[in-house]
């Protein structure tokens, strides 16, 4: 998890695009998925990532847990919102 | 700046302009929009609903509403009503109309009254010199001048104290147009019929008609966060803390103001 951790928090300050391989809740993965992470909801039983997946064109919250696999790209994002990580 | 206002769950913006606009009295500033949702312009704010009545026709209104939406706020507008009030028939005001016609119906006969004694009074010096005797010789014919020019003098201000009365009077007869735009209803509505999207509702707004919404959202263990400016948050809220937080704007408008 720490893993995954410091891979969102350096895509964050950096402003580039995460590659994700998720879980759903029943246990489905679509495979590689483009996000742009901003803030993390620590409020929640279980701790997750709001992030504009890039491909659904829509703000996303991710449970960390589910995150099977993260990947640094080379490709920067323009902010949508402030970014709070 | 996000330590300020912090965002921890979904959450609904309503800004209710009208109110919002309104503070500016007491700020001696404004909330600039732009600023206001680059200030909210968080991941977890599921929409911000900016609430606006429309002057239709007014350009300055129409403009407002494309650069409010140009920003990236998600506008409602409804055109905004004229409805003419008569002051005299308003309850709270009955009784200190009444009270104000009856003294200016009394200081018109005061002032006529006096108008008529003038005018004895000018009668009686106009009549002195054909009498004769020694109090009128210390009486030149240019002091008797002056005399007169002052009597005429008081006339006319009197005259004029009664045509402003009767113009007074007539403008508390006359219906006044009062602008009326209230969101209240919508806004409940909204943010009712969308509770099942978001955990916490924030509420530019410190008008006490919301307390009902606020303590519906609150039992359904929603968290509120309600934005108010000195003076004016309603007295609904006096007894309310559980699930409710009160943030004066004072403390986050070095970020916001115009």
């Amino acid at each position: 998890m720490n893993f995954v951790l410091e891979k969102i928090k350096e895509a964050a300050h950096k402003r580039l695009i995460l590659e994700i391989l998720y879980k759903e809740k029943d246990g489905s993965c679509e495979g590689w998925r483009d996000i742009e992470p901003y803030s993390f909801n620590d409020d929640d039983k279980e701790f997750g990532l709001y992030a504009w997946d890039v491909q659904k064109a829509g703000i996303r919250r991710f449970t960390i847990e589910r995150i099977i696999d993260i990947k640094i790209t080379e490709r920067h994002y323009n902010p949508r919102y402030n970014i709070e990580i | 700046m996000k330590k300020l206002l912090r965002i921890k769950k979904k959450t609904l913006l309503v800004v209710d302009w009208a109110n919002v606009y309104g503070w500016k009295k007491t700020l001696n500033c404004e909330v600039c929009p732009q600023k206001l949702y680059n200030f909210l312009n968080r991941p977890k704010i599921i929409d911000k609903r900016f609430y606006f009545g429309e002057d239709e026709g007014q350009s300055y209104s129409t403009d407002f509403i494309k650069e409010v939406k140009n920003i990236g706020f998600n506008v409602i507008s409804k055109p905004v009503k004229y409805s003419p009030v008569l002051i005299g028939k308003q309850v709270h005001f009955r009784k200190m109309i009444t009270e104000l016609f009856s003294f200016l119906d009394n200081l018109k006969i005061t002032t006529s009254e006096i108008s008529n004694s003038l005018y004895e009074l000018k009668e009686r010096v106009g009549k002195l010199p054909n009498i004769g005797g020694t109090a009128l010789s210390l009486l030149d014919e240019k002091s008797l001048d002056e005399i007169f020019k002052l009597i005429e003098d008081l006339d006319i201000t009197l005259k004029e104290l009664g045509e402003r009365t009767d113009i007074l009077q007539e403008i508390l007869q006359k219906p006044v147009y009062r602008r009326k735009c209230d969101f209240d209803v919508e806004i409940t509505m909204d943010a009712l019929n969308s509770s099942d999207d978001y955990e916490t509702l924030l509420l530019f707004s410190g008008d006490g008609d919301y307390s009902a919404l606020v303590k519906n959202l609150i039992s359904k263990n929603k968290k509120v966060i309600l934005v108010f400016a000195d003076g004016h948050l309603g007295k609904e809220y006096n007894e309310m803390s559980k699930g409710v937080y009160f943030l004066d704007v004072r403390r986050i408008m070095h970020i916001i103001k115009k």
